[in-house]
């Protein structure tokens, strides 16, 4: 079932099949249920042996989106990733959540588990990102897909000239980094709960979009999140989020996408520290099937403390990482785009060595069921 | 059309102010305009330069609608990639009935019972083109 081998499958894992089985036998006769499922494979090779090499499926997706009443709308979705390097799988429930913009009179307000309506990349699904994989310091920040947590987000339409919107948020705050790569301390603790956060993850985005004709645009997002996790410690993050786009006709002609954040954490008995990331990303489209992008991601820090992600993206930075990548994108259609990135990468550490790195990502997105929406 | 938009001018206003009508193409805001005159204000998402199937959902169309008293679109799926979400966020009760698509009365060319993707992004209700004679709106 889905790429499933059966003989991989973990001990909780029939639950997370039973649900995927109940989705799909439903689909033949459920009515206005729009369905929509992806496929997102990423090959990649590294010069750097420790790292990642090989091919898998990073994630296939399958989402259902329909109305629960009048008033509440409901997406629930389910994946299944696979590591390429250790070729583990991981299937699970992703998003589910209702959302309402009728209860509080034209005010979203979105109740269950989701990712966070925060920056940019953060709140768009992987398999529809302009470039292959987070930025470093995105993924130490928030995890290679994002932040995705149970909780309560409200998101209030401003208005006036500048088209703002407030978003503000409160979660459950015992996950925050979201990883599809099975964390190697899980298997200890199967079956049981992860410990509560000391306090809850509670975020606010205040986004401006300026409209400078129907098919050019400019959104500008300030963002903080604060949480204090289980071990006491209390992180701060601060950003900014700009995007441009240009559309002609079917093609994006010119995209200019760029995140800075900030964060700043403190162990209990420690003294606090801070470090931060940018990643300025542009893409040219040259018609609606041929795309060109070239981005720089950095990250600075003044010691690399925070160790909780190196165990899965393989890449601890000593104190100052920067990479420089282009891409070539072919889309076949809107439904399925290949794209080939070549990264060069300073300032990892390897066995307390200071290493450079060349990396190459081959992905293919294809996806079926309803007409994606186009966000912007 | 006609009746349909007389109809829902009368119960989305009130009578003392122009009604906000917002259409998505230009070529129906002609049709309104024929119609209306200058009884109704006439605002557009769309200025005619877009490929209306490949439109963003922004904030700026969704500020638009939640001042809209009446939206037209044009409806057989032109816009199906982009207006439900704008409609959906703008959270305008007015819209729950008030919407009207222009194309409910046309008998599209070019219909088929069933499609798939070999055949491309087609639009199963058929062709959407209609605005090309005037007689279409009658």
């Amino acid at each position: 079932m889905f790429f499933v081998n059966l003989t991989k499958v973990k001990k909780r894992d029939p639950v997370k099949l039973f649900i995927c089985l109940f989705f799909v036998s439903m689909s033949s006769y459920a009515q206005n249920i729009n369905w929509f499922a992806s496929a997102d494979f990423v090959g990649e090779a590294n010069e750097e042996d420790s790292y990642n090499q090989g091919l898998g499926i990073r994630e296939f997706e399958l989402a259902m989106h329909t109305q629960v009443d009048q008033d509440w709308a409901t997406t629930m979705s389910f994946v299944y990733a696979q590591d390429p390097n250790s070729q583990t799988e991981v299937t699970e429930l992703h998003e589910v959540f209702i959302q309402s913009s009728t209860v509080f009179s034209g005010h979203r307000l979105k109740l269950g588990q989701f990712f966070l309506n925060t920056g940019k990349m953060n709140k768009t699904h992987r398999h529809e990102w302009n470039m292959t994989s987070a930025p470093l310091f995105f993924y130490k920040y928030f995890g290679e897909e994002g932040v995705l947590d149970k909780g309560i987000e409200y998101t209030h339409f401003i208005g006036a000239d500048a088209n703002l919107t407030l978003v503000l948020g409160l979660t459950k705050g015992n996950q925050f980094a979201h990883l599809h790569v099975e964390d190697e301390h899980e298997h200890e603790e199967e079956g049981e709960e992860k410990q509560n956060a000391m306090e809850p993850t509670r975020y606010i985005r205040l986004g401006s979009f300026i409209e400078h004709t129907t098919t050019i645009g400019t959104e500008i997002g300030l963002n903080y999140i604060g949480r204090r996790d289980a071990e006491k410690t209390a992180w701060h993050y601060a950003g900014i989020d700009i995007t441009h786009k240009q559309r002609e006709a079917k093609t994006l002609s010119f995209l200019f996408q760029a995140e800075a954040w900030s964060r700043t954490y403190k162990y209990e008995g420690f003294e606090e520290y801070s470090d931060s990331g940018y990643y300025v990303y542009l893409e040219k489209g040259i018609n609606q099937h041929h795309s060109l992008g070239l981005g720089v991601n950095a990250f600075f820090a003044e010691k690399d403390l925070d160790e909780s992600l190196h165990e899965h993206s393989g890449r601890t930075v000593h104190d100052k990482y920067d990479s420089y990548f282009v891409n070539y994108t072919y889309a076949n259609s809107e439904f399925l785009r290949y794209r080939f990135t070549v990264e060069k990468e300073a300032g990892l550490e390897v066995d307390e060595e200071e290493v450079n790195n060349m990396r190459y990502t081959l992905q293919m997105v294809f996806n079926i069921g309803k007409h994606p929406i186009h966000m912007f | 059309m006609k009746i349909k938009l007389i109809t829902l001018l009368l119960f989305t206003t009130n009578l003392w102010a122009k009604p906000n009508v917002y259409v998505t193409l230009p070529e129906i805001g002609w049709a309104v305009k024929e119609i209306a005159e200058d009884k109704v204000d006439i605002n557009y998402l769309l200025s005619g330069h877009e490929d209306p199937h490949f439109v963003d959902v922004t904030p700026a169309f969704i500020f638009k609608l939640k001042k809209a008293d009446l939206l037209i679109k044009n409806g057989l799926a032109l816009e199906s990639t982009w207006l439900p979400k704008v409609i959906e966020l703008a959270a305008n009760p007015k819209l729950k009935t008030g919407v009207c698509d222009a194309s409910s009365k046309i008998k599209a060319i070019g219909k088929r019972d069933q499609v798939d993707r070999s055949m491309g992004d087609v639009h199963p209700q058929g062709n959407l083109i209609f605005f090309t004679h005037q007689n279409n709106l009658s």
